[in-house]
């Protein structure tokens, strides 16, 4: 199994070490802490509001239940970054992944996100998915898109004027997919 | 070795002259292991050697890397179990609990035609073939190895390996020795 892997070691741009490993249910509160202090403009774009103790508690509900795959950075037993792959288990999205990453503002620009993306794209793979979905806000995660089209996913559709900031301001919403090869045609 | 191992559309063996295979078994401390039909023919080889020149591998200290090079099998002879006695054979090392092996896994280097996997399938197989010798993998940004997701490096480190070298190991995986 694919968990096994788990935990792996990373050195980071900047020689600090990091260990990703598997979310576990100890993480809890720690989880709520690192999102406490990711900034406002983040959080303010987040479908549920992670800082409230029973948003994680029904996340890692999920990743129990076998619809969603947390990793996370794990720095001297603390949290620096979260990674979700969430699925769909029928229907006609259950080839899709829809992937989320979070990293502390202080471990940024340091490619600790684009090797837990990397490390939630081999798991896709390996889970048989075909597809990941990434979503956006343009504008507020320009790093975040640039470091997943140097990994291949590519704009697959842009909504303007989608979502609005803290002030009421229009912004777009980009969606990002990146198609994951079975065979050697894709190669 | 002629026809042991041919060329494919999709597929080139890694070592296909007998000259490469014995310029390597005549270096001091490298592995060559090969396997026979009955009537004599090469179906199957292994090889164990230092890093070539220039790689990375090398800075983690004099003689300490050996890398899994090649293991192959001819298409006909493929699920008999050969792969698994040829890995065990080649890693039967006098100094293996001193080094640490390792090998990498492009997979616009391995036979999917002829295995009928796609790369996912065919890395999973490789994970359980080398893990069966103690092989984990490993994470590192060697360029090629991040070239794409399914790609692969393990290694298994000696017993008798010191704490130093393992640590330099971890930094040279990330080159961040300097």
């Amino acid at each position: 199994m694919p968990e096994s892997r788990y935990p792996k070691e990373v050195v980071l741009k900047d020689g600090r070490e990091v260990t990703i490993r598997i979310l576990r249910e100890t993480d809890a509160d720690a989880l709520c802490g690192f999102y406490r202090n990711l900034d406002a403009a983040v959080l303010w774009y987040m479908k549920e509001n992670p800082c409230d103790p029973a948003v994680v508690a029904k996340w890692l509900q999920k990743q129990k239940e076998g619809n969603a795959f947390s990793i996370v950075a794990d720095l001297d037993g603390k949290i620096g970054g979260h990674g979700t792959l969430l699925f769909r288990r029928h229907g006609g999205r259950n080839h899709v992944g829809r992937l989320r990453i979070y990293v502390a503002s202080d471990h940024r620009r340091i490619q600790l996100g684009t090797w837990m993306i990397f490390d939630l794209i081999k798991y896709a793979m390996e889970r048989g998915l075909e597809m990941l979905r990434t979503d956006f806000v343009v504008g507020v995660d320009d790093l975040a898109i640039e470091a997943v089209r140097k990994l291949d996913f590519v704009t697959e559709g842009l909504l303007r004027d989608y979502v609005k900031d803290e002030n009421g301001n229009d912004r777009d919403y980009q969606i990002m997919i990146k198609r994951l090869h079975r065979d050697w045609s894709d190669f | 070795m002629a026809g042991a191992f041919p060329e494919y559309a999709c597929y080139s063996p890694i070592i296909s002259r007998r000259e490469t295979l014995v310029q390597i078994a005549s270096q001091k401390e490298s592995n060559v292991t090969v396997a026979f039909s009955e009537d004599g023919r090469v179906v199957g080889l292994a090889v164990l050697d230092f890093p070539a020149a220039g790689e990375r591998w090398l800075r983690v200290g004099e003689k300490v890397m050996m890398e899994v090079a090649a293991v192959e099998v001819s298409r006909a002879y493929r699920s008999l179990g050969i792969s698994t006695c040829l890995l065990n054979r080649i890693v039967d090392h006098p100094f293996r609990e001193q080094r640490i092996f390792f090998m990498v896994g492009y997979s616009w280097t391995w036979d999917l035609d002829g295995t009928g996997l796609d790369p996912m399938a065919y890395r999973s197989m490789m994970v359980r073939l080398f893990a069966k010798e103690g092989f984990q993998t490993l994470q590192t940004n060697e360029p090629n190895v991040m070239m794409r997701p399914e790609n692969l490096f393990m290694a298994r480190i000696g017993s008798e390996v010191g704490d130093d070298r393992k640590l330099r190991f971890k930094r040279v995986r990330f080159n961040m020795d300097g």
